[in-house]
């Protein structure tokens, strides 16, 4: 089982640390063996030097050079469907039901409880119909 | 020890022909004594954490080194009434240092000192462009246990005081050196080509390529940080 994210110019990370702590940037350069510059136009992330250690690689990379502008980034990031890919990814999907579930009340909470025994009825009614027909 | 302060002494010979006695300065001297005026400047500024640079980028500094021109010279007397005005670029992270700093060095080179002088000017000098990384060499001169040293180091920032901080750190670390026994004589920015340390050379690459490997997650705030976990975590991210 070999690598298949790495360090790069291009690469597409997700900020996990700090006051950028859940947005996507993308890698400019890389500084040293701890340190990259990163930015991330649409998402808000300042153009900034930012440790490995806050870092996670993502799937994607865009076509980019060193150093490039705002406007490149942008470019590259719409021409790759960046935003809708990482969106329909599984890494993004559990993030967003982590968020949805943290912003819960007691009461929606409850609700949860209700429908999972709703569900949990309706199959239990199933399964004993089929069972019977058997 | 021939080489000490070699640069810092050529900077201000050239400037000591260059800056001699402006009458803007006599005139401020009139107005508010400068020692006064920096120490209101001084206390005015709170030191920041996070700094937001000009160009939208952000700095992330515990010690922040800032970077200093310091203008001063001896006190006009009767018998002096034209002394010589010196300027020198001092890292420190606030003026009250950065005027220390002026006086420690100035001591060393020229028969002055901060009871008999005056501080004329300091104003910060912040980055041109901070939005790519340069290769920073610094020239510097150290003391350690046993002896004195002469020193160069090379590294990669946005920033020059990105790359002092750096420097301080590593000198701490490698050489267990406080900063009070480190004089910077020299900083530039090295093009590539010139670089003289792997270590730096090595990421000059449009194409550089590395995994990162054996990636602890990381809790996304300070307070959710535990020492024990559930389960063992998953270290291997492709």
């Amino acid at each position: 089982m070999g690598f298949t994210r790495f360090v790069e110019i291009g690469r597409v990370v997700l900020v996990n640390y700090g006051p950028d702590e859940g947005k996507l940037a993308v890698i400019l350069d890389v500084a040293d063996n701890n340190k990259a510059l990163i930015e991330g136009p649409d998402t808000g992330v300042p153009r900034q030097l930012i440790p490995f250690k806050r870092l996670a690689l993502t799937d994607f990379k865009l076509p980019i050079q060193r150093n490039a502008r705002i406007g490149t980034i942008k470019a590259a990031a719409k021409e790759a469907d960046l935003y809708a890919k990482w969106e329909a990814s599984s890494w993004a999907k559990k993030k967003a039901k982590k968020v949805k579930r943290a912003q819960m009340t007691d009461f929606d909470r409850f609700k949860v409880m209700v429908a999972r025994k709703q569900k949990s009825a309706i199959i239990a009614k199933k399964v004993a119909e089929l069972q019977a027909a058997a | 020890m021939v080489e000490k302060h070699h640069a810092v002494r050529r900077e201000t010979e050239k400037s000591n022909t260059a800056v001699t006695f402006v009458p803007p300065y006599s005139c401020r001297l009139i107005l508010r004594p400068p020692s006064l005026a920096l120490r209101c400047r001084g206390a005015a500024r709170p030191v920041l954490l996070i700094l937001r640079q000009p160009h939208g980028i952000r700095l992330f500094k515990m010690v922040a080194m800032r970077q200093y021109q310091v203008v001063g010279r001896k006190a006009v007397t009767e018998k002096e009434p034209n002394p010589p005005v010196y300027r020198m670029k001092v890292f420190a992270p606030n003026e009250v240092t950065g005027a220390s700093q002026f006086w420690y060095l100035m001591h060393q080179m020229r028969k002055m000192k901060k009871t008999t002088g005056e501080i004329l000017d300091i104003v910060e000098l912040t980055e041109k462009n901070a939005r790519i990384i340069k290769n920073y060499g610094i020239w510097l001169r150290y003391d350690s246990r046993s002896g004195t040293h002469n020193m160069y180091r090379e590294y990669r920032d946005l920033t020059l005081t990105g790359a002092v901080d750096q420097m301080y750190s590593e000198m701490a670390g490698r050489h267990r050196c406080r900063p009070r026994s480190i004089q910077i004589i020299r900083t530039g920015i090295v093009a590539a080509k010139d670089t003289k340390r792997p270590d730096v050379q090595q990421f000059h690459n449009a194409n550089i390529k590395f995994p990162l490997t054996h990636r602890l997650p990381r809790a996304p705030k300070k307070k959710f940080r535990t020492t024990f976990k559930a389960s063992r975590p998953t270290t291997f991210l492709g």
